[in-house]
């Protein structure tokens, strides 16, 4: 009985730790009969410091665009994190734009529209977070521990001392580095403009894979009272189109999935060519059915 | 007392820049484009950044650029270059002989496009005699004298011909003769890849440089293609510019058949529709008559910001503006209409107006 007991205590963790991830660190799902793969948008935006000259947009441009699978069958979790430079076509005569932009006109309904059509997928749930409310949710948990690269010290200090002034902020430094919000947001913000844009999307992308990872740790040091109570405190913070019933559909799932499954990979994974369309600075990979293949594979192999 | 002369003639210079010169937006979003755009005024012509890269940029006047001086604010006077001196100069440029980088690539476009070799094969003065006559600018009668010119013997003069198409810009009240040169240009620098375009006013007989600007790459896909004054220009896709402007609207009608189309009031000689948008811009629309006649057509914005978007957005429909008043107003001539931006810090405005003198390649 205790065993069973115990069991339950870490399904439910695993539970919280899940839906707190999937639904703080990016965003969105779609969801079936427990037994078949689910995949969620997951959508991560940044609104802070733009001007808005109409008053009447959705929200901001994607910063982060991740979808996930869970495949109940075999356990796995993938993430896949997409390019935000992709250039798609928009509806609504908006034509082609960067695939980042399609939160800007549409929200995420629009943003899933574009992935759907991008990869010939059928996500049709998302959830979405933007960076102040992320700032809250890590600082609601208590903070994060991220590992730093060296190389990505300096600007992260950069970013800490130029751009946020609050107080009580402490420089990182290489390793493993305990996090709060603003320091999170930093992490998650600093941006290498040497290189190629490409190339530093990508990098920030790891960036959101290290802190995602470092919620979902934090949580399984949890207990699941507790963890429950900052549920109830973070996911007011996120904007999904999930009823309760899916939300009820997604923990059957979640439950049949196993943490330590979890993969990654992010697209373009083959080779691509930047362009200048409509005044957008947009990738077109080489070859897009071989991507879409890759995508596709990734996700429900 | 130089240093006494030089001071009194630095502060001269800077009250004789208006305050508006210098002038800056902030970062924003572009309600039409979705990028965060930054705008300024240097010397009083516009530009503006994409995510800090440039886009577009009109020439100042102020340091002449590839040697050529073109106009400021004040667009029409005599120190202008000419045609041949510009051109002159910019192939001179080309080769080196100015401050600015030497391009890696060169490339003619519109109807110079399809004589690039002959054209590279000529001496400075006979090309740019040959391209002041390819380009329209001597008129019909112009493309017969191609004959002379070594490489053209066998140029098909009908076709030019019968493709030939006058362009015209109004400023401050007085029609122009008007003409549009556009180049390609990569420099050694993977940001340095642009349109240069040459716009040219004729005065008293004279082709006059009026301004250059610098349009950095882009493939615009979904862009109307209509360049005013480029020979080749695709006259056709005004048919959408004015209708996206005058809605269903045009200068034949009253005001009754106005407010039936905007299911609106007549007020006195106005029609006015409040909680519309252009340019995905809230807006409140007015349409004056004069005799009973639909006479202009008048967006108002609620905020200062929405004038740098609103410029955009006309620039990606129309490309340059002719006229850039000194306090930021500026207007683009096209055959048929004449469209002003006009600068206000609480609500500028976009007005459409008929030309007083209506092309032979009006539309609608």
């Amino acid at each position: 009985m205790d065993f069973v007991a115990q069991e339950r205590g870490v399904g439910m963790r695993r539970l919280i730790a899940l839906l707190l991830v999937l639904m703080v660190v990016i965003p969105s799902i779609s969801l079936a009969a427990s037994t078949e793969p689910v995949t969620i948008l997951l959508l991560g935006t940044d609104d802070l410091g733009l001007f808005s000259v109409t008053g009447t947009e959705e929200m901001s441009r994607s910063d982060a665009l991740f979808v996930v699978t869970l495949q109940p069958a075999t356990g796995a979790i993938k993430l896949l994190s997409v390019e935000r430079d992709y250039l798609v076509v928009l509806p609504d005569d908006l034509g082609e734009n960067k695939l980042s932009t399609s939160s800007y006109f549409g929200g995420p309904e629009m943003a899933m529209g574009a992935i759907n059509s991008l990869f010939e997928l059928d996500v049709s749930y998302y959830a979405h977070i933007d960076i102040t409310n992320v700032i809250k949710a890590i600082d609601i948990i208590g903070g994060v521990d991220v590992e730093i690269d060296a190389d990505e010290v300096d600007e992260v200090n950069a970013f800490i001392d130029g751009i946020l002034s609050h107080e009580n902020l402490s420089n990182v430094k290489a390793g493993m580095n305990h996090l709060n919000g603003p320091e999170a947001w930093a992490f998650l913000g600093v941006r290498n403009n040497d290189i190629d844009t490409v190339e530093s999307n990508a990098a920030r992308n790891d960036r959101q894979r290290r802190v995602l990872t470092a919620c979902l740790d934090k949580f399984f040091q949890m207990g699941s009272t507790e963890a429950m109570k900052l549920a109830q405190e973070i996911l007011p913070l996120i904007k999904t189109n999930l009823t309760m019933s899916n939300v009820l559909s997604l923990i059957t799932t979640a439950l049949a999935c196993d943490f330590e499954k979890i993969s990654y990979l992010r697209s373009p994974h083959g080779s691509y060519q930047n362009k200048r369309v409509n005044m957008h600075k947009v990738i077109v990979p080489d070859d897009m059915p071989a991507e879409i293949q890759t995508v596709k594979e990734f996700l429900y192999q | 007392m130089r240093k006494f002369f030089s001071a009194l003639l630095a502060i001269a210079l800077l009250l004789s820049v208006s305050p508006f010169a210098h002038a800056q937006s902030g970062g924003f979003t572009h309600p039409e484009i979705g990028e965060l755009i930054e705008f300024y005024f240097t010397e009083g012509m516009p530009s503006f950044t994409i995510y800090g890269f440039t886009q577009y940029k009109v020439m100042e006047p102020g340091t002449p650029y590839r040697g050529i001086r073109s106009s400021g604010t004040r667009l029409i006077h005599g120190g202008m270059d000419t045609l041949d001196r510009s051109l002159e100069r910019m192939f001179n440029s080309l080769d080196g002989q100015s401050k600015e980088p030497k391009p890696i690539v060169f490339d003619y476009t519109d109807v110079l496009e399809d004589y690039a070799y002959q054209l590279g094969l000529l001496p400075i003065k006979e090309r740019v005699k040959a391209i002041r006559l390819l380009a329209g600018f001597d008129g019909v009668e112009g493309y017969e004298k191609l004959l002379d010119i070594e490489g053209f013997e066998s140029i098909d003069v009908q076709k030019l011909t019968s493709e030939h198409r006058d362009f015209s810009v109004d400023i401050n009240g007085k029609t122009y003769p008007y003409r549009v040169l556009m180049f390609y240009i990569e420099e050694d620098d993977w940001e340095q890849i642009y349109y240069e375009r040459y716009g040219y006013i004729q005065m008293n007989g004279e082709w006059r440089l009026g301004r250059i600007t610098k349009e950095y790459f882009s493939e615009y896909r979904q862009r109307i293609k209509y360049l005013h004054g480029l020979a080749d220009t695709d006259i056709s896709a005004l048919t959408k510019a004015y209708a996206e402007v005058m809605r269903s609207s045009n200068w034949n009608m009253a005001p009754n058949e106005v407010a039936a189309l905007e299911s609106g009031t007549v007020e006195g000689n106005q029609v006015i529709v409040k909680d519309t948008n252009i340019f995905r811009l809230p807006a409140t629309l007015t349409y004056s008559f004069t005799d009973s006649w639909l006479s202009s057509v008048e967006y108002k914005f609620d905020s200062a910001q929405a004038y740098f978007s609103a410029f955009v957005s006309l620039y990606i429909r129309y490309y340059d503006p002719v006229t850039i008043g000194e306090n930021g107003d500026m207007s683009w001539s096209l055959p048929d209409v004449i469209i002003t931006l006009t600068h206000n810090d609480v609500a500028p405005t976009i007005t459409v107006e008929p030309r007083q003198h209506v092309e032979n390649t009006s539309v609608g």
